[in-house]
């Protein structure tokens, strides 16, 4: 009896050390958690540079900032799959539209509009 | 009877779970019908109440490990933004769209359509409700509503494992095969577990003959009820998860309807009704989204060289007769090391204790290998490019079939032990 008893808590407490490890190894390297981002879970765009790349976050101050409802991309930031994608989800309700006048493109690019802001990384042109 | 193979679930753990099943279908059904603000907000706290439930009460008390887990889970989901690729581009922009516009056909105006606008979007209209409480959006806590979706799932299986130690050993492979998926606002990880709970309802309904459903006449037509209303709210909730979701109740409910007419069982009106009642909320999604011009991608030609122009059927035969592609599915559906080891491990229960349960290993045999036949029909049939949809997304939908095939192991290994 004591002999069962001695085996089932060595088997319980050997699947809760896997447990705890795999849950750290998710945390930690799978996931990134942190304990500051638990603490501010709910607090409005908190971590957001965690969430997209600093050009993304760019665009997004831009389009913020001129208070438009819509923007297109230039051909060198349409094809970059990852920028597209991340400036769609993230700068929602403001829609990407292919016939926009507002365009956002790198800042070494050259177009023939009016810049009508910039940062370090991203113009926001108007056509 | 055969008391020693005999089932009896914990029937509390299984009546909270029809619960909070009902209550997350309830949310959908509210998103749908465009309901107002208020209601929804009560019905999600509904649900938050049930989790304190569980917490706190004290017919709950042996579940200290699975509170653990759920805590765990919780906390790693509000502790990580979402980064994944499908867990932003799909889920989350989703459940946004559906939270500004204040509408859950958001998608069906068409913008972006290479977002899967034609997805069933049952989690992402949990993540919307809370967003709503909330009051604005961020990148951390929409997809930690994905824990509250799982809570049936697991409440069923646990409620089905003899002892601590099954459920223990159960959840550790959980967070070893689809842990992340989980807590990182994927569905992938829902679907898997929905597809063991599902299985397991469906067997449970269709075909045991040893559960104890109660002491009196009373209990136990109120029992067998809860567990065919609650199979219906987990079939609606799978179904409404993901497409692959549809594929896998449908191939459930065959293949349950098959082995009773090679069994030469009866195939009673309730299982059919059962069948139908499932489908009814992702029909009419289905029916509306076909309605406002919004179709899956499969449905369509290809987009990519060699397959562009080509149907469904022609991308089929074209795929079949190169051999790398075959060599390319046989290293990522069967050299995947999640299934190997799932598959060892069922294997070795199998041999323990095959003459005990025959019919659920062989209910179980037959779901995950027509499941793995699908996936490979669904692979070759892909209008993207072959090999960068099979890389990417193996990993993703092989744990369905893992999770299936260790807990039928683990359940009935242990009832063995036992």
């Amino acid at each position: 009896m004591y002999q069962v008893k001695r085996n089932n808590l060595i088997f319980l407490f050997l699947i809760v050390v896997i447990c705890l490890i795999k849950l750290f190894h998710i945390g930690y390297y799978r996931i990134n958690f942190s304990t500051n981002l638990l603490f501010y879970t709910f607090k409005k765009d908190f971590a957001n540079n965690q969430a997209v790349s600093d050009n993304v976050l760019e665009a997004y101050q831009l389009i913020r900032k001129s208070k438009i409802s819509n923007f297109n991309l230039s051909n060198k930031l349409y094809l970059n799959g990852y920028f597209k994608q991340r400036i769609v989800e993230f700068s929602y309700p403001i829609r990407l539209d292919t016939n926009s006048q507002f365009v956002l493109a790198l800042s070494d690019s050259r177009l023939t509009c009016k810049v009508k802001l910039e940062s370090k990384r991203i113009k926001l042109y108007e056509c | 009877m055969n008391v020693k193979n005999s089932v009896e679930p914990d029937w509390n753990l299984i009546f909270l779970s029809f619960l909070i099943s009902f209550c997350i279908f309830l949310n959908y059904f509210f998103w749908s019908v465009n309901f107002n603000q208020i209601i929804k907000s009560i019905n999600f706290f509904t649900i938050l109440f049930f989790l304190f439930y569980f917490f706190i009460g004290k017919k709950f008390k042996n579940y200290n490990y699975l509170r653990l887990f759920i805590i765990s889970l919780l906390v790693l989901s509000l502790g990580s933004v979402t980064v994944d690729w499908d867990a932003r581009s799909i889920w989350g922009f989703h459940a946004k769209r559906i939270f500004l516009d204040d509408n859950l056909y958001a998608g069906f105006d068409k913008y972006m359509p290479e977002l899967m606008n034609a997805y069933p979007l049952l989690p992402a209209s949990l993540s919307a409700t809370l967003a709503q409480i909330i009051g604005h959006w961020n990148e951390i806590y929409p997809k930690s509503t994905n824990i509250l979706v799982l809570l049936p799932a697991l409440f069923v299986q646990c409620s089905f494992l003899k002892n601590n130690k099954s459920i223990l050993l159960w959840l550790m492979f959980i967070l070893l095969f689809t842990g992340r998926a989980l807590v990182s606002g994927l569905v992938d990880g829902l679907v898997a577990m929905y597809f063991v709970t599902n299985c397991l309802i469906i067997y449970n309904l269709f075909f045991e003959e040893n559960s104890i459903y109660g002491r009196n006449l009373q209990e136990i037509n109120k029992n067998k009820n809860i567990l065919f209303f609650l199979g219906i709210f987990c079939g609606i909730i799978l179904t409404l998860l993901k497409n692959e979701g549809l594929v896998i109740v449908m191939l459930l409910l065959l293949s349950a309807f098959l082995f009773k007419i090679y069994l030469k069982k009866k195939i009673r009106k309730k299982e059919i009704i059962f069948g139908i009642l499932i489908f009814i909320p992702v029909f009419i999604w289905k029916f509306l989204a076909t309605y406002n011009g919004i179709y899956a991608e499969y449905l369509g030609t290809g987009i990519v060289e060699p397959v562009i122009d080509l149907n469904s059927f022609d991308r089929i035969i074209l795929r079949l007769s190169e051999i790398n592609t075959h060599k390319l599915l046989f290293k990522h559906l069967l050299l995947n090391e999640k299934f190997i080891i799932a598959l060892l491990i069922f294997l070795f229960s199998i041999y323990k204790s095959f003459e005990k349960n025959k019919l659920i290993y062989s209910f179980v045999i037959t779901n995950a290998l027509i499941y793995y036949i699908v996936l490979y029909i669904v692979y070759l049939s892909t209008p993207h490019d072959f090999y960068w949809h099979v890389t990417s997304s193996s990993t993703r939908v092989m744990p369905s079939i893992v999770m299936i095939l260790i807990f039928f192991s683990v359940s009935t290994f242990m009832k063995k032990k036992e």
